[in-house]
């Protein structure tokens, strides 16, 4: 509306008296002319909470006052409590009500005045528990190859939990997590934060615990700069990964934290490892197995001439066989040069297999010839070696007999 | 065999090399060899299982009157959050 601002018109040079809702409209379009958003500090005082959650109070100073509201959206994301008394910094617009014929701050944001005094706290506190040896980086436990069960302690309704799940489920579906609701802004917050981690402690069936939540301002992180928290964490027997949504700043709990993770999903992939990895690698071995597996078996083929391996052959064909039908059921990650080494394996296992079975004397017995040994042991293959009154030992294919040479020709 | 079915998928590929490593002595008889590859095969099975199990739960931990824990299944892989919380699509 630019052009000529509002101004009120003299008397002498008005032609009629103004009505009142014309004086009021004439102040609002006064103030509503320039800017209206503005930077306040003052005293609460009168400070009331309606049943509808909007909060009513004045702000003053030595001097003056003025009424001043918070809407309800604005009054719940509060980090703190107003209280009657409280110095507090604000961000507010004037509003002028027309109908009434009084002004007003509608307040955006409200903090505390002494946050400069919260800061102080906060390096006093950073540097005790530095010295106590919180923040040692020799103490932080080193987190668990592989996390089986994964325990999360965060707000159930916030976004946290959901990055979490999703990132973790996606990297392997086959592991637990078990999350503990809690507020994670508010004054009670930091209370009921450390009282899970103890918690969690005791229940024990997880193996690795993330702490945080989503993106804030300061204020909604604090509760992770409270000392109950840090010593939680540090008192905490499994290890602790804070995911506190702010990928720049550090809050107390990041430095006590076994690991710090810039946001809630990176923690999820810290913690949980992808199980097409795993998959890889067990298929790397169940080549190697069947590799080795196939070299003992070729090192062993001189045993044939030992009977008494025989019944190992058809084992072989049997186990093979099994072996065969476990590859061929596993999942998808199975690669076609894993299978075709095997198939390899198991034709050259049965080739060998019933070449071994070809030399094998028994099939040469099983056709009515015998084994002719002397008393040393040793296979007969010529006449002289069967001299006359020597004793034999002859094998059947189907039991033995001693004999004693009658005669023999060369 | 029953404490088998509760091996870890950890538990087997450990066991499973440790085999390997005994296959690779020298020393190793035929039957030797032959007991190593088929205990190898029953843990290769084992980890199949474990690798194709997609049963991860969402659990809340809540604590009851006696200060017990209760374990609630709020859902389970690969989806476990979408019958909760706000929608927005």
């Amino acid at each position: 509306m630019n052009g000529a601002a509002f101004a009120f018109v003299p008397p002498q040079k008005a032609e009629r008296p103004y009505t009142i809702t014309e004086i009021n409209q004439g102040v609002q379009a006064v103030i509503e002319a320039g800017n209206t958003l503005v930077w306040a500090e003052g005293e609460i005082s009168n400070f009331k909470r309606a049943s509808s959650g909007h909060c009513y109070l004045k702000l003053k100073d030595a001097l003056s006052q003025v009424p001043a509201v918070m809407w309800k959206n604005v009054a719940d994301d509060l980090a703190f409590t107003p209280e009657d008394g409280m110095q507090v910094i604000v961000i507010a617009t004037l509003r002028v009500y027309t109908k009434g014929g009084y002004y007003q701050l509608d307040l955006h944001k409200m903090q505390p005045a002494g946050l400069g005094a919260l800061h102080i706290a906060f390096e006093k506190l950073k540097l005790t528990l530095e010295a106590e040896g919180l923040f040692d980086p020799a103490r932080k436990r080193p987190l668990p190859g592989h996390v089986s069960t994964l325990g999360v302690i965060t707000s159930k309704q916030g976004a946290a939990i959901r990055d979490i799940v999703k990132v973790a489920f996606s990297r392997s579906p086959r592991i637990d997590i078990v999350l503990m609701d809690v507020p994670v802004q508010g004054e009670m917050a930091a209370e009921k934060i450390a009282r899970a981690i103890d918690d969690m402690n005791a229940y024990g069936k997880v193996d690795c615990i993330i702490v945080g939540r989503g993106g804030g301002s300061i204020e909604d992180l604090w509760a992770f700069n409270e000392e109950v928290v840090a010593r939680a964490i540090f008192k905490s027997a499994i290890p602790v990964i804070s995911a506190i949504g702010h990928e720049i700043d550090f809050t107390i709990s990041d430095f006590v934290a076994d690991v710090r993770a810039p946001t809630p999903s990176a923690a999820a992939e810290i913690a949980v490892a992808d199980d097409e990895h795993d998959r890889r690698y067990f298929l790397a071995r169940a080549r190697q197995l069947t590799d080795r597996f196939f070299k003992c078996y070729s090192n062993a083929k001189n045993t044939y001439q030992n009977l008494t391996e025989r019944p190992g052959l058809t084992r072989v064909a049997g186990i093979v066989r099994e072996a065969r039908q476990t590859t061929d059921s596993l999942s998808d990650g199975i690669n076609r040069s894993f299978y075709h080494a095997f198939k390899n394996f198991t034709e050259r296992t049965m080739h060998a297999s019933s070449r071994l079975n070809a030399l094998s004397p028994l099939n040469t017995m099983a056709r009515g010839y015998s084994v002719v040994s002397n008393a040393g042991g040793k296979a007969i293959k010529s006449a002289s070696q069967a001299l006359k009154g020597d004793r034999v030992d002859i094998r059947f294919f189907k039991g033995k007999a001693t004999a004693e040479i009658k005669e023999s020709v060369e | 065999m029953a404490s088998e079915k509760k091996m870890t998928f950890e538990d087997a590929l450990k066991e499973m090399e440790k085999i390997i490593g005994q296959l690779e002595r020298d020393d190793l008889t035929l039957s030797s060899a032959l007991e190593n590859f088929e205990r190898g095969v029953a843990l290769m099975r084992i980890c199949d299982t474990h690798l194709k199990s997609a049963e991860g739960k969402l659990k809340q931990l809540l604590k009851g009157e006696n200060g017990e824990f209760i374990e609630k299944i709020l859902g389970s892989a690969p989806d476990a959050l979408d019958e909760e919380g706000p929608s927005d699509d």
